[in-house]
């Protein structure tokens, strides 16, 4: 994956997008819900029992005569899972996904070293694909969303999460047309159709309820979504839809 | 490029049938796509009529069509005639019997042939067959050679008949299966066929194809002429007298004819007559008055010593050549088969007198010389000869009886009694230690170990016996050398019509099927691909 000069340092101006308070492991440029760190207060709340005896604000018991804990908040590192489907059904479409994911790796990768390259170099297609436990931070997943248990697998997930759906342009429009054997890529299943206007204007309808159909179950998520073709150039993907979409800013 | 049914492009019109077939059943285009997920909420429907008229392009259906075309071009036969006619295969057969010699047949037969090949069957496949006496064949035309028997023609016609698509016989003698150049002479031939020759008899048969005429007759007998005329329309001729002193015996016809090879026969004395021959056991009188007439012959009846002794349903007495005649067990005469031998002289056509039967297992062995139906009658071991037959039946006037005697005593005197009669082609037992000096020019006389000699041409072959040198002419003596008579016809197949030979063409049919077999696993790899 090569990409040139003019696109990565138009990558060097953009930073993944977080609409919740995300925690991380390192310290870092982004506010947690993680308190102390820093030297920014934020509130009091009341002692409960194992709170550090440091963190009682003396000064407030010697007024009230309750203890209370001070809180500040904690800058630490975003942390960032990319996760593309590798399942057959992407023949069509891993090259760009992975160029996609090599793009979002850089962004992520200006604020903290999270996503190392050399795993998206390693991908291969093919095989069962799971989405993995994220415990905290950014979840992307670039996938064709045509396994409809993806969504079990994204809803066990409680991090924030971003989800590209991307399709082939002969997923889009069909070059289909007469008798067709049609095979299932992944499962090898086959059925036989006749193929004409009508039938591609049906795929059409279906397809778009299909996308819709995820959107609205990702909005409902407060999951971020994005469809794109994977004919679309990248840099227009990048500069334009995933800042669209609140992936970027 | 021709074609030898050009009626079966009719069936190039089973192609439209595999259009029609080909759109009817349409193979699905196979198509690998992520997901049926949709698809499969998408009803299936029949195609529409108008999806039929744009027929998709199919590489297979094209290499159906050409199978079919292929096939169909195979069965019409094609082929593409060559100016060049094919070689025929010839066999030109010569017959080399004794008679062609008269007026030079066999070598104006040598001549029309050698014109025939010349200029008729040039680059044709010409093989030549004839008999020496043997049946030949030789690629190259080399000049027959004659035999002065009678050369029996199947054998020679049969071979000729494997190997070649026309045979072609020069002939004096129409034959069945053969394309005759027919080489017959007029019907003047007169000649002697039967000759036999004792101390006390001369006797001659004749045969006369022409008009019937008195024939001069001269006899020699050692110093001794005797000159007669057969009367004419008189076919037998004999002079009795004392001829015991002669050493041979020469009788010849004044004529002139076509062949005169039959018109002398010679007989010539090699041993001495006196023979004792004892009879024992069933003392039937024809045989014992078929042994008495033959000269130098003494018969004794009993087991007392003899030269020859004969037992008839018992065992013969002691002597130097023992027969044994024992009566058949039982069942008709089957179909009797003799083999050459001097014991069998003169009786190879009188099979049929013979009321034979197979011999007792402990009697079979030696050399067969008599079969019936395959099974041993007659074994002769060393200087014992057993004959299953029945003496009674054999006894009722019938010449094989006394043939059979004189051919026992003959044998017995280890070699031709008084005068012997050679024969072309005839096994003649000569007495032992007797070499062969001298024979004439053409094919070599056989002399086999134990005495037999075997002449193929006539003339004068020089002897040297125990008692001395002697000259034996070879007679011949055959009734169908003498049938001369004939018409002289030329083939009557032209070679050098078109409608004998065979056009050289090459065929193309077979390479027609081979390219629509192909083709055909050619479509066939394509369809498996496809689905």
């Amino acid at each position: 994956m090569v990409f040139d000069d003019a696109f990565l340092r138009k990558l060097e101006g953009l930073r993944l997008a977080v609409r919740r308070s995300i925690s991380g492991r390192r310290e870092g440029e982004r506010l947690t819900k993680r308190r102390g760190g820093s030297a920014d207060f934020t509130s009091h709340r009341s002692y409960t029992q194992g709170d550090e005896f440091r963190a009682i604000d003396w000064n407030l018991y010697g007024r009230l005569g309750q203890l209370y804990i001070k809180e500040f908040t904690r800058e630490e590192a975003l942390s960032v899972r990319l996760v593309i489907d590798t399942s057959a059904s992407m023949a069509s479409k891993f090259e760009f996904a992975r160029r996609l994911g090599a793009a979002l790796a850089l962004v992520a990768n200006q604020e903290s070293p999270s996503i190392p390259l050399a795993e998206l170099e390693s991908l291969q297609l093919g095989g069962p694909f799971a989405v993995p436990n994220v415990p905290r931070g950014l979840a992307i997943i670039v996938s064709d969303l045509w396994d409809e248990g993806l969504r079990s697998q994204l809803l066990r997930l409680r991090t924030e999460t971003a989800v590209i759906h991307v399709l082939s342009p002969d997923e889009l429009e069909p070059p289909l047309s007469g008798k067709v054997k049609l095979v299932d890529a992944e499962t090898g299943e086959s059925c036989v159709r006749f193929v004409g206007d009508e039938e591609r204007a049906e795929y059409r309808r279906l397809l778009g309820d299909h996308c819709a159909a995820w959107k609205k179950w990702c909005f409902d998520r407060e999951i971020n979504y994005l469809r794109c073709a994977s004919s679309t150039p990248l840099e227009e993907v990048v500069q334009v839809y995933l800042r669209e979409a609140g992936v970027l800013e | 490029m021709s074609f030898e049914t050009p009626a079966a492009f009719w069936a190039l019109a089973s192609l439209a049938l595999l259009v029609l077939f080909s759109l009817w059943r349409q193979a699905a285009a196979r198509v690998t796509v992520p997901s049926l997920a949709l698809w499969k909420k998408i009803p299936e429907r029949n195609p529409p009529i108008r999806a039929l008229r744009r027929p998709r392009w199919r590489f297979e259906l094209l290499l159906q069509a050409l199978a079919i075309a292929a096939a169909i071009a195979a069965l019409a036969g094609p082929y593409r005639d060559i100016q060049k006619m094919q070689p025929r295969r010839v066999a030109i057969v010569f017959d080399t019997s004794a008679r062609m010699r008269a007026l030079h047949r066999l070598e104006t037969a040598k001549l029309y042939a050698a014109v025939l090949c010349e200029e008729k069957l040039k680059g044709d496949e010409v093989t030549f067959y004839d008999a020496l006496p043997a049946p030949r064949s030789t690629r190259e035309f080399t000049p027959a050679r004659w035999v002065d028997v009678h050369v029996d023609l199947e054998p020679l016609l049969a071979a000729a008949r494997a190997s070649s698509d026309h045979v072609v016989l020069f002939s004096d003698r129409p034959v069945e299966g053969a394309k005759l150049w027919l080489l017959g002479i007029k019907a003047d031939n007169v000649g002697i066929v039967e000759f036999t020759a004792t101390n006390d008899e001369v006797f001659i048969r004749l045969v006369n194809h022409g008009p019937a005429k008195p024939i001069p007759v001269e006899l020699v007998a050692g110093t001794t002429t005797i000159r007669e005329t057969i009367p004419a329309g008189q076919q037998v001729w004999f002079r009795k007298g004392d001829y015991s002193k002669a050493d041979s015996l020469r009788v010849s016809l004044g004529v002139t004819d076509s062949f005169p090879m039959d018109n002398v026969v010679e007989a010539t004395r090699l041993a001495d007559l006196a023979t004792t021959v004892s009879v024992n056991g069933i003392l039937d009188p024809q045989l014992l008055k078929a042994l008495r007439s033959i000269p130098g012959v003494t018969l004794r009846t009993g087991t007392g010593p003899a030269k020859v002794a004969i037992g008839v349903d018992a065992a013969p007495g002691p002597g130097d050549f023992r027969v044994w005649l024992i009566p058949p067990a039982a069942g008709p005469p089957g179909v009797v088969q003799m083999t050459t031998h001097p014991l069998t002289a003169d009786l190879e056509q009188r099979g049929k007198e013979l009321v034979l039967g197979e011999l007792p297992p402990g009697d079979r062995g030696g050399e067969p010389l008599i079969r019936v139906d395959g099974k041993v009658a007659a074994a002769l071991r060393g200087r014992e000869l057993r004959l299953c037959i029945d003496v009674n039946q054999w006894g009722k006037s019938l010449a094989s009886l006394p043939i059979f005697c004189a051919n026992v005593v003959d044998f017995a005197r280890s070699g031709a009694s008084g005068f012997a009669v050679l024969r072309t082609g005839r096994p003649l037992l000569l007495p032992p230690g007797t070499t062969l000096q001298k024979a004439p020019e053409g094919v070599p006389a056989d002399l086999s170990p134990d005495g037999l000699l075997i002449a193929h041409t006539v003339g004068d072959y020089a002897l040297q016996t125990p008692a001395g040198p002697r000259t034996l002419r070879a007679n011949l003596l055959d009734e169908r050398e003498s049938d001369t008579a004939g018409v002289d016809r030329p083939l009557e197949w032209d070679p050098a019509q078109p409608a004998g030979r065979i056009p050289k063409r090459d065929d193309f049919g077979g390479w027609a099927a081979g390219a629509a077999l192909l083709l055909l696993l050619l479509a066939w790899i394509m369809q498996l691909r496809t689905e």
